[in-house]
């Protein structure tokens, strides 16, 4: 953990990484305290007040049913970091568990869990990502679940490839020859030495999660309406965009704020933390 | 190199059995009675017991999974894709007339990110750490972060409803491939343009090119003698590798601009629950790139020796 912190040290001096913290947590923020902020209910209709561009009641306009945009927005924050951090929260572990067996034990284990990796790989991951949820149908288990299959083998190819080289380095062999379980040298060896690198990959990750969910969204297989979800609110305003190009300026903007606060963050945590992950990601895309 | 090419043939071979698998499952996961959702969708709500156990005997959905699977498995081998569930057409016959479209797409987009990615990055490396390197990148991580679909509509707004230059949908001339071109392009270009650096950076740190330099050749011809062809090594895998990835951005600007290739038709077809059009297209684009991942893994080993040496 030492190492961390010196690292996180070192990153405050890195602009965009700074950046991209100061961003994510004014997000967090906005998602938190949504209700607070929010100057209208973000699902109440007010057909009167249909397709206003911005103005001082309404910041950002309303839209096809009078909703203030401003308002979905921000409550669509909630929903983007929360599907990010769960869908992320659930393959970073079980893709490092896996990676982490893999890797240590070897064998016809490792070589199930790596064939299964180059399986999923097999498919563009969005496509593969865009027929789970296609067939279970929308909604917010379902669009994680889709996520969650597509994510986890960036993880175990990352977690898989550290363990083989800490498994033979002395303090290992040391452990084994004191007749330490594979449990405790896997927990106290091999896992400590992956976890800068995977919070690297997660934080990217995270990026790449809420930009899947909002294309899914979009296409009409994710979150749906009347869900403040951006992807969704894009897709909303398509047949307005000549009319009223602000329901699809705004969404898109948050977006790419969001997206961009975790690039940020990412590469920055990468530089000082591990310069390895770089290829890894390079590969999963 | 023979032993490679067969060894990573046997593998490809291996990971399609697995495609098929998954693609399999996933069918089978979907909630619902097929034979029920296929009668709906073929004869309308108004329908009889009887009726859905006609189509359920004649579709064959009422064997054990496993002989549903394995006759599925059978049909394929023999390239028989079967029929799409609701206009009866030929599935394999449906997936080759659209994919041409889908190829037209994803070449020029693979062009124009190349065209952009392979100067700015090999700039960026050469001028590391000054406003030049610093703009592209910033540009690039902007364009990595971009939602290709947000820049669709962002360009079918500005060029086709506001300017009034270009067509915002359809199919059949240049006019109409420039929007989807840019979308699917640039998003591309954002991520090739970041690798080209780092690749070009790795190599500018080599012995060699540090020998060059106090040989006293000029910048010129170490960049181009020595540092870009050793640099462009990875930038082919991942070029391969990215295919993929252009595949799957196809899905989504196809479905934006209208455009008549295979990831508008994997679309679609979900959006109808047509099964066997779903497990036709996801199986047809999971095979392509198998393939093209392979063809990038022989011609990697063959341009580069030590590959080939090293996974023996």
């Amino acid at each position: 953990m030492n190492e961390t912190w010196i690292a996180l040290k070192e990153l405050r001096e890195n602009r965009m990484a700074a950046v991209g913290a100061v961003i994510i947590i004014f997000l967090v923020f906005v998602a938190f305290f949504a209700p607070f902020l929010a100057p209208h209910n973000p699902l109440e209709q007010n057909l009167e007040k249909r397709l206003l561009a911005p103005n001082s009641e309404y910041p950002f306009g309303t839209d096809e049913l009078g909703r203030g945009i401003f308002s979905r927005l921000l409550y669509g924050t909630r929903i983007s970091l929360e599907i990010g951090v769960i869908v992320v929260g659930i393959t970073a572990l079980l893709g490092t568990i896996l990676g982490c067996i893999s890797g240590y034990y070897g064998g016809i284990v490792d070589e199930i869990i790596m064939r299964s990796v180059d399986v999923v790989l097999a498919f563009p991951s969005i496509i593969l990502a865009l027929v789970i949820a296609g067939l279970l149908g929308p909604g917010v288990f379902n669009l994680i679940l889709a996520l969650a299959v597509t994510h986890w083998p960036g993880y175990t190819r990352l977690v898989r490839g550290m363990t083989l080289s800490v498994k033979e380095k002395e303090f290992v062999e040391a452990a084994r020859a004191l007749r330490a379980s594979s449990f405790y040298i896997m927990r106290r060896h091999i896992l400590p030495n992956c976890i800068n690198p995977v919070i690297v990959l997660a934080t990217l990750g995270i990026a790449h999660t809420i930009i899947f969910a909002a294309a899914l969204s979009f296409l009409g297989l994710g979150i749906q309406p009347p869900t403040p979800e951006w992807g969704a609110m894009l897709k909303a305003g398509i047949p307005y965009l000549r009319s009223a190009p602000f329901l699809t300026f705004f969404p898109g903007i948050m977006i790419m704020i969001t997206v961009l606060a975790f690039n940020f963050l990412g590469d920055g945590l990468r530089d000082t933390l591990d310069p390895r992950a770089k290829e890894m990601l390079m590969m999963r895309k | 190199m023979l032993k490679y090419i067969l060894k990573r043939l046997l593998l490809v071979f291996v990971v399609v059995l697995g495609v098929t698998v998954v693609t399999f499952s996933a069918m089978q996961s979907a909630p619902g009675d097929p034979a029920e959702m296929i009668a709906v969708a073929r004869y309308g709500e108004d329908l009889t017991q009887e009726e859905i156990e006609w189509v359920r005997v004649t579709e064959g959905l009422d064997a054990p999974v496993y002989i549903q699977y394995l006759g599925w498995l059978g049909h394929i081998l023999r390239l028989d894709l079967g029929k799409s569930l609701i206009t009866y057409e030929d599935v394999l016959e449906e997936i080759l007339t659209r994919f041409p479209a889908t190829l037209v797409l994803t070449i020029s987009s693979l062009i124009l990110s190349l065209l952009i990615a392979l100067p700015t990055g090999i700039i960026s490396a050469v001028r590391k750490n000054t406003i030049v390197d610093n703009t592209c990148m910033t540009g690039a991580l902007l364009g990595v972060s971009m939602p290709n679909f947000w820049l669709g509509l962002l360009l079918i707004w500005l060029f086709a409803l506001s300017l009034g230059l270009l067509p915002s949908f359809g199919y059949g001339s240049i006019k109409h491939l420039i929007l989807p071109t840019i979308t699917l392009g640039t998003s591309m270009a954002a991520i090739t343009t970041r690798l080209t650096r780092s690749s070009m950076l790795d190599v500018l740190n080599q012995d060699y090119i540090v020998t060059a330099k106090a040989k006293g050749l000029d910048e010129k011809t170490i960049l181009l003698r020595h540092a870009l062809k050793n640099a462009m090594l990875p930038v082919i895998t991942f070029v391969g590798l990215q295919l993929g990835f252009l595949l799957g951005g196809a899905v989504i600007v196809e479905t934006i601009f209208a455009w008549p290739g295979i990831g508008r038709l994997l679309v679609d077809s979900i959006y109808a629950r047509d099964f066997a059009l779903i497990q036709g297209c996801v199986l047809f684009i999971a095979v392509i790139f198998a393939l093209s991942n392979l063809a990038v893994d022989i011609l990697y080993a063959y341009l580069d020796p030590r590959i080939r040496y090293e996974k023996k």
